[in-house]
């Protein structure tokens, strides 16, 4: 399994089942929060400058956000952050129904995989069978 | 006279009358010559070499007496004179003589030198005089007869045509002959038969002689109608007063001259009661000419306009560009200007669209003719739909917007609701009661999130103009379908025969087809008829460069009478049962018409319903 995730959404409900969907799929150890872009870029940056600090190996992303929306995260995380943890896998977790989004995120290079809402076990098992994440999980290594 | 060498025939068969004529003609003629014939016979042959000044003809011949001599003398030589010699003193033979065209006769015993002189020369004089004025006769009958203007005498009287030339028998296309058993009247149309008269009544007033009859409409001999413009004269046919009728046919002048008028008319009608505005410019943008309509629209007189420059009443934002298109008009025979400004008479600005010809070399007009429109009106129609595409298009797109917002927003909290309802189940409920409002809550959930989708289902399809299109086989879709609903379709035991073999493949989009089947089908179980078994048929037929996909089932069938305009209505229900949100007859129809097709429905209510999908190819 992964060891670190950051999720990125402005609704506390969707964060709090997040976390429980994560843990119940078995798909990391720790589960980190973030309210928002904002937020997030924040958390990246001082785990950077802490001397013991932790970068995630995959961050969970939301479009729809207040303040700075997933596209504006993704673009200054590319620019500061990418190059610090370059194997970090960016899925996008929307209920945008806006095909552009979806259209977008397919096309983006830095994201690995675009995951509709609701977030689901299913939708997390079939997450882990995607080539960029097989690593993670043992029973497919062989 | 006596220095003329005279040659002299003398037809004589009388030895001794001749040697006595002889002696005194060479008395008063000494240097003539005498030729002697002795019978007509001779003096006729006599003719055909020689020439003679004069002929002295005896009528007593061996082989001709008395005035036959001359008439057949005559015949051979018309132009000489005659004089006849008779033995006795007849009257009657020589007046006869002289009705026949001889000079002079004289009587044999009579005969002295002085008086054969005197006779001789006469008869010489008189017969130039008289073949001069033959001649003339002759060449008058000829200016008449080949002169290419119809002329023909008549009777002032009776109106008798007395005679015609060539040129009026070819105007009439009557023969000579048969006019000259009509009269003036019997060539008239019978709408001049009334005023006939004023051509009995024509005298000779003008100095000329001629008096003008005016033009009178005849007819020809195949019946047309002519125009003829008449002039008479008086004239003298030898002893008898008539008149010269001069004929000018002036029907083809007359027509010509009547469409030039109407032509006229038409255009000053045109120009003067159209609603375009009609100018004529000089070369410098002068006007010389303009139209009522300008007077009407831009409130300008005539008086204040002509002289003026055009361009002085052009806004300078555009004055630049009605000069370049002027400019055109050097190298271009007519130009359309692109809108301008010009000032009324009002203060105002009028947008005005003009098409520019150039007739400066048109002797005609010899000018720049503008044809122009007032636009400002339509101009201002013209801005305001566009501010009101512009408002309408700002709306729509906030719309859109705002759609998606909201259906995030709401999607947002479904999608949390979901995701807990499963942790829920995973936790599991050991209560009964509980168990049972779970199921209610999540039931209720499941529709809210199935509502929000078709909502936003709908909203894509909107909002998106380009589908991708692909070959899609039908058979492959429809058994995608059954398979995803074949809980449901065994569940109702529903029959369901499929044929698609007249039309396999579809240009299509294959997300659209898919809703589209699954809407059809959960619509024939949900309003199934309990009563008998469900049987559901679906075929496609090939038409007039479209296909047909026939749906039939027999359910519990539509109203139509009560709903027919509604049925692809939004939010529409038409059974009690089922849940419905009243959105997916809409959805399909905003999918197909997004695949340029058409749906209609066939339903009777209790025997079923068919809907009838046509996909233009």
């Amino acid at each position: 399994m992964l060891n670190k995730v950051l999720c990125v959404d402005d609704d506390p409900v969707t964060l709090m089942i997040c976390d429980i969907m994560l843990e119940k799929a078995n798909f990391c150890q720790r589960v980190e929060q973030a309210a928002g872009g904002t937020s997030a870029l924040k958390y990246l940056k001082n785990q950077i400058e802490q001397t013991d600090g932790q970068l995630p190996d995959a961050i969970l992303l939301d479009i729809n956000m207040p303040v700075m929306n997933g596209w504006e995260f993704l673009e200054e995380y590319v620019e500061k952050y990418q190059a610090h943890m370059p194997d970090c896998k960016i899925i996008i977790l929307t209920s945008s129904v806006n095909p552009e989004d979806k259209e977008l995120a397919e096309k983006h290079p830095d994201v690995t995989d675009f995951m509709p809402k609701p977030i689901t076990l299913d939708g997390l098992e079939a997450l882990k069978t995607i080539p960029a994440l097989r690593k993670y999980f043992a029973r497919y290594i062989a | 006279m006596e220095k003329r060498d005279l040659s002299i025939m003398v037809v004589e068969d009388n030895e001794g009358d001749f040697v006595i004529l002889k002696d005194h003609l060479f008395e008063i003629f000494p240097k003539a010559s005498v030729d002697r014939k002795i019978s007509l016979l001779q003096a006729k042959q006599s003719f055909i070499e020689e020439t003679y000044d004069i002929v002295l003809l005896d009528l007593t011949l061996p082989d001709s007496v008395g005035v036959n001599s001359i008439t057949e003398l005559l015949k051979v030589a018309p132009t000489v004179p005659i004089i006849v010699f008779t033995g006795y003193e007849d009257k009657e033979l020589a007046v006869n003589s002289l009705k026949l065209g001889v000079q002079d006769y004289l009587v044999k015993d009579e005969v002295i030198p002085a008086i054969l002189l005197k006779s001789i020369s006469y008869a010489i004089e008189r017969k130039i005089i008289l073949n001069q004025v033959k001649s003339a006769k002759e060449n008058y009958k000829s200016l008449f007869d080949k002169n290419p203007i119809p002329l023909f005498l008549y009777d002032p009287v009776t109106l008798q045509i007395l005679v015609v030339n060539q040129a009026c028998t070819e105007l009439y296309l009557y023969s000579a002959d048969q006019l000259l058993q009509m009269t003036v009247e019997d060539l008239m149309t019978s709408g001049e038969k009334s005023r006939i008269s004023t051509i009995r009544d024509a005298i000779t007033v003008s100095k000329s002689g001629s008096v003008p009859l005016g033009e009178w409409r005849q007819f020809k001999s195949d019946g047309t109608e002519i125009e003829v413009d008449i002039t008479t004269h008086d004239f003298m046919l030898g002893l008898r007063t008539c008149r010269l009728a001069v004929l000018k046919n002036v029907t083809e002048i007359n027509t010509a001259r009547l469409n030039l008028q109407r032509s006229e008319k038409r255009f000053r009608s045109l120009v003067q009661s159209g609603a375009d505005l009609i100018g004529i410019l000089d070369k410098d943008g002068n006007y010389l000419y303009k139209s009522p309509t300008i007077t009407t629209v831009l409130g300008y007189t005539t008086e204040f306009l002509i002289g003026r420059n055009t361009f002085d009443l052009i806004h300078e934002e555009e004055i630049a560009q009605v000069l370049a298109d002027f400019d055109k008009l050097k190298t271009q025979s007519q130009v359309s200007f692109k809108p301008f400004r010009v000032l009324d008479s009002w203060g105002n600005w009028r947008w005005i669209e003009s098409i520019v010809t150039n007739l400066l070399d048109e002797p005609s007009v010899m000018g720049i003719v503008t044809n122009s429109r007032d636009l400002t009106e339509k101009k201002k129609q013209e801005d305001e739909k566009t501010l009101l595409i512009k408002e309408l298009t700002q709306n729509n797109t906030d719309l859109k917007q705002f759609s998606f917002i909201t259906s995030h927003n709401l999607r947002a909290p479904i999608t949390n609701l979901l995701s807990i309802l499963e942790l829920f189940s995973y936790a599991g409920i050991k209560e009964e009661k509980a168990q049972f409002f779970f199921d209610m809550f999540k039931k209720s959930t499941l529709q809210l999130d199935e509502t929000i989708n078709d909502l936003v289902k709908i909203l894509v399809i909107k909002s998106n103009a380009n589908i991708g299109l692909e070959e899609i086989s039908l058979t492959s879709i429809f058994s995608k379908i059954t398979g995803m609903l074949s809980a449901m379709i065994s569940d109702v035991k529903a029959e369901i025969n499929v044929d698609f073999n007249e039309a396999p493949q579809l240009v299509s989009n294959a997300t659209y087809l898919e809703s589209i089947f699954m809407n059809l089908l959960t619509n024939a179980i949900k309003y199934r008829d309990t009563e008998r078994e469900l049987v559901i048929n679906t075929y496609t037929q090939k038409g007039d460069g479209c296909t047909m996909l026939y749906f039939q089932d027999n359910g519990l069938g539509i109203d139509l009478v009560r709903n027919k305009d509604k049925i692809f209505g939004l939010h529409q229900r038409f059974h009690e049962v089922g849940e419905g949100n009243g959105i997916g007859l809409y959805l399909i129809q905003s999918q197909i018409k997004a695949l340029n097709g058409t749906i209609s429905v066939d339903s009777k209510v209790g025997s079923g319903t068919t809907f009838i999908i046509t996909f233009n190819n």
